[in-house]
């Protein structure tokens, strides 16, 4: 039983940590990507 | 025994190796906003004119120099605190990091408000500088040791973090200052305040979620080599006895020459293709070829150091060496056909293979050195960026410089330096080969692992 909290709570902040690290890089990215566009026109 | 102590970061049974690498790139996006620094450069030229520059605004130059002081103050704090971040660990060095990096921009935005520039000197250039150092290696040694079945991966993807950074950075510092803009102010100074507290905020969660692995640790499945193979080592050199091996030197100027010909390119770029292509690209087009570039430079991070894993780092660095020198040569070629396509597609492998140079190193020392002071001894050859950081712009600004007073343009105002770029590719690659396995007589004797 405590292995399973364990795990879950692991799963839990492991889902977390890698929403906090990767919404800001693909913000970043998406706006980036946004300027391209006008290398091709 | 206090919670940034080494002791209280080493993980227990069943902790997820995967929540690492959040942390470590929790840090390098939020350093690698130095790259993106150039966002404030024009409106800190006109902190008093706010529309334009007053004759009492700083020049650009002057403001030039916080970049330059940050950039140097990184490499120099990697070499000299490298030893010391080994020995605290991981938490206590990223808390500092992030303690001198938010406090930088708090300093920094007091020399905005009171219009002194040596206060951003000294906040963003000296105390943010080595915040930048002690952020860039503090996670290194630790995801070596965390994946030592796949180094050049785990490395690449927190350095991958130091090059998207500069993303984050240059939308979030344009978004705070037209938030933060007024009649009487450009905004600045709030925006400084902001982002220290915001990276302050955003490090300090790198910091709380790292861990270091148990002494006996090692992947499930995985069993650690037995003796030496190729040029990795099974026993471990300490920083101090590395800087003394011809390995160590000749990375160094590997890593120097393609961090120089990398950040002549990389600096230079806008105006470069303007003027290689005359009415062909003009200024949204080169911007456009700017942000082109930065996504180049952060996904070669990750592709060829996790690459590096399956065909070794000297195979990978050959490539580096080889392939960029063939490139360089191509630069004047395609500008002389009016090419721009040629133009964009090899800069965007070289800004590749730049990034891929930083993200690769760390597995190449951990393979040469061992793993047990590989952060101290990656500071120490941080050190070479710093010197590229000057040599690679001065190249290319200054011969541009003198062969237009001499009356070139267009391509042949960069087709010399190009063509030096590939020479010391070529001196770098004839160093790279030279890379032996280290002497056993340098690896470290004593029973328990130094810190």
């Amino acid at each position: 039983m405590a292995n399973e909290n364990h795990a879950s709570s692991n799963g839990a902040m492991l889902f977390i940590s890698w929403i906090v690290v990767g919404v800001p890089l693909v913000w970043g990215v998406y706006n980036t990507i946004l300027k391209l566009p006008a290398l091709f026109r | 025994m206090g919670f940034f102590d080494r002791e209280r970061t080493v993980a227990g049974p069943g902790f997820s190796r995967w929540l690492v690498p959040p942390a470590a790139l929790a840090v390098h996006l939020s350093i690698g906003q130095v790259y993106a620094f150039s966002v404030f450069k024009l409106p800190l030229t006109k902190a008093i004119g706010i529309t334009a520059s007053a004759p009492n605004d700083w020049t650009q130059p002057q403001v030039a120099w916080i970049f330059s002081l940050a950039i140097f103050f990184l490499g120099a704090s990697a070499a000299v605190f490298g030893r010391w971040v080994e020995r605290v660990g991981p938490r206590k060095t990223m808390a500092v990091a992030a303690l001198c990096f938010g406090g930088g921009f708090v300093v920094s935005a007091f020399g905005v408000w009171w219009h002194q520039l040596a206060l951003i000197y000294l906040g963003y250039g000296v105390i943010g500088g080595c915040g930048l150092g002690l952020g860039y290696i503090s996670p290194v040694s630790t995801l070596v040791k965390w994946f030592p079945d796949r180094p050049g991966m785990a490395t690449g993807m927190a350095i991958m973090g130091f090059g998207g950074g500069a993303f984050i950075g240059s939308n979030l510092s344009l978004l705070l200052m037209n938030t933060f803009k007024t009649a009487t102010s450009t905004g600045v100074g709030k925006s400084f305040i902001a982002l220290g507290v915001i990276y302050f905020c955003y490090m300090m969660f790198g910091s709380f979620i790292v861990r270091v692995p148990a002494a006996d640790w090692k992947p499930a499945g995985w069993a650690p080599p037995t003796k030496s193979r190729g040029l990795i080592t099974t026993g471990n050199v300490v920083a101090s006895e590395a800087t003394k091996t011809p390995q160590f030197w000749l990375l160094w100027i590997v890593l120097c020459f393609n961090v120089t010909a990398g950040i002549g390119i990389l600096e230079q770029a806008s105006p470069m293709i303007q003027e290689m292509f005359p009415g062909k690209i003009l200024a949204p087009a080169a911007g456009a070829f700017v942000a082109l570039l930065s996504l180049f430079n952060m996904g070669g991070r990750f592709i060829w150091s996790s690459l590096s894993d399956y065909t070794g780092r000297k195979a990978v660095y050959v490539i580096f060496l080889l392939l960029g020198a063939i490139l360089y040569c191509l630069i004047p070629f395609s500008g002389h056909r009016g090419n721009a396509t040629i133009f964009v597609a090899v800069c965007a492998i070289i800004i590749s293979m730049y990034g891929g140079g930083f993200a690769t190193v760390p597995a190449y020392l951990k393979d040469l050195f061992g793993a047990m002071q590989v952060g101290a001894i990656h500071g120490r050859l941080l050190t070479a960026w710093s010197v590229a950081g000057i040599l690679g712009p001065v190249l290319v600004n200054y011969i541009r410089e003198y062969l237009k007073n001499r009356g070139a343009s267009g391509v042949a105002l960069y087709a010399p330096t190009m063509y030096l770029m590939a020479g010391l590719l070529v001196i770098g690659l004839i160093c790279n080969l030279c890379v032996r396995p280290v002497d056993e007589s340098h690896c470290y004797k004593g029973d328990a692992p130094a810190k």
